[in-house]
């Protein structure tokens, strides 16, 4: 099975990878606002993870030791200490995403980036990488016993403008082999 | 005055020595980084090992000695903005080690650990009650993450955290050179003679304990280029004619 769970968390931290290469290029070949608009780009791509997470199927074998202290301790995505587990996991994602803007827009308000600020936001976009995929796993551990629902199905339902926006947007990052297994699941030529 | 990275023309002080041996350090920083990167993308983590234990040698004697050698003996001076300079130059130098710690730490961490501390992040965003059910179960919290989470995942993960240590050494170590550039060499410059600063330039640059003194000599020495080498050369000729 497909996971376009997984999918969509690579294109999510290569992303965070080329807003630190667009960083690094800003006086020369970038500009400030391409940083900041790669940023909120990767807001807009998030929300379409988030949406499908609840739909995720680890494929683990529920019957084996351990996954069921998951089920005894009810710590399960879509039950009361999951939401609780995964709400906190996400709101790291977006402290550290929003450290990241504040400093952008503290220190860069005269439109030149000093080194000493650049430093500290590829610092910053590090930790909403690393946030990002701290979350990612938490979401595969805890829907290790999800059988009813299956991620690619639920991406597949998503409103076809979203789809094309999304196709666009993750075929910066994926490889070619990556891309067409989305565009399969989302059924996109 | 010599600038932050640029090429350095003229040691105005002895004390300006610290220009160029900020400039090697740098320049040892940034390969160690690439290094991690490298290895987060799967490259050996030998190479990374030696750049990083050279890097953690080298900044913990520089800044063990600054403290003894070069902010020890200076009045302390509150900027307009107040921060006070010779305080938070120790401090930094807290920080430095500190963030030195967590490289080591990050370097031996193995796959369990990743999975203790994802154990960890559940519990730890659990309300109170959830908290002490799920403590007395760890242990089988990290086996279900273990058979959730490959050993591949888990060793990514270990590296990635390793690369987040280097870089965030290197964003503190940088800090803290332009600081010390911006506010401490001033002071020294205010306050120590010619002669101390010889001094304090010599213990910089040499480790009289050590079996080879000259190890941070010859590392400073290689790292620079010609007419910054003929520089140093010509401080040391200075030294040795005073000291």
């Amino acid at each position: 099975m497909i996971c376009s769970l997984d999918l969509l968390h690579k294109a999510l931290s290569l992303a965070l990878t080329r807003s630190v290469d667009i960083l690094k290029e800003i006086g020369t070949s970038q500009s400030i606002a391409s940083f900041e608009l790669e940023l909120t780009t990767w807001v807009t791509a998030y929300y379409a993870y988030s949406e499908i997470e609840n739909y995720h199927n680890s494929g683990v074998d529920e019957s084996l030791t351990g996954i069921n202290v998951l089920g005894d301790l009810n710590l399960q995505r879509m039950n009361e200490s999951g939401k609780q587990i995964t709400q906190k996991s996400e709101d790291l994602i977006f402290d550290s995403l929003q450290s990241v803007f504040d400093t952008l827009h503290e220190e860069v308000s005269k439109g030149v980036m000093i080194p000493r600020v650049r430093n500290h936001l590829e610092l910053g976009v590090v930790d909403v990488q690393l946030n990002m995929d701290n979350h990612h796993d938490i979401v595969k551990v805890l829907t290790s016993g999800n059988s009813c629902h299956d991620c690619a199905s639920k991406l597949k339902g998503i409103h076809l403008s979203e789809k094309d926006w999304l196709i666009d947007w993750v075929s910066k990052s994926l490889d070619a082999d990556n891309l067409s297994k989305m565009k399969m699941i989302m059924d996109v030529e | 005055m010599p600038s932050f990275t640029g090429e350095i023309t003229a040691l105005e002080s002895p004390i300006d020595v610290m220009y160029l041996m900020h400039k090697v350090f740098m320049d040892h920083s940034i390969k160690t980084e690439r290094l991690a990167l490298h290895v987060v993308q799967g490259g050996e983590l030998g190479e990374l090992k030696e750049a990083l234990d050279e890097w953690l040698k080298h900044i913990l004697y520089h800044v063990d000695t600054e403290d003894v050698f070069l902010t020890g003996p200076l009045k302390e001076k509150a900027l307009p903005d107040g921060r006070m300079v010779v305080k938070d130059n120790v401090a930094e130098h807290d920080q430095i080690r500190l963030e030195g710690e967590h490289v080591l730490n990050n370097f031996s961490r193995n796959t369990w650990q990743e999975a203790t501390e994802i154990s960890r992040d559940l519990i730890l965003a659990l309300d109170d009650q959830k908290h002490v059910e799920l403590m007395d179960k760890v242990e089988d919290l990290q086996i279900a993450i273990e058979r959730v989470l490959t050993e591949d995942d888990l060793k990514i993960r270990a590296r990635k955290h390793l690369y987040r240590s280097v870089l965030a050494l290197k964003v503190t170590e940088f800090d803290h050179f332009e600081n010390e550039e911006a506010s401490v060499l001033p002071l020294v410059k205010e306050q120590m003679s010619r002669n101390e600063q010889l001094e304090c330039a010599r213990k910089l640059l040499f480790q009289d304990s050590a079996a080879h003194s000259g190890w941070i000599y010859d590392f400073i020495l290689n790292g620079l280029c010609e007419s910054e080498r003929i520089l140093l050369q010509d401080l040391r000729k200075e030294i040795d004619a005073r000291l």
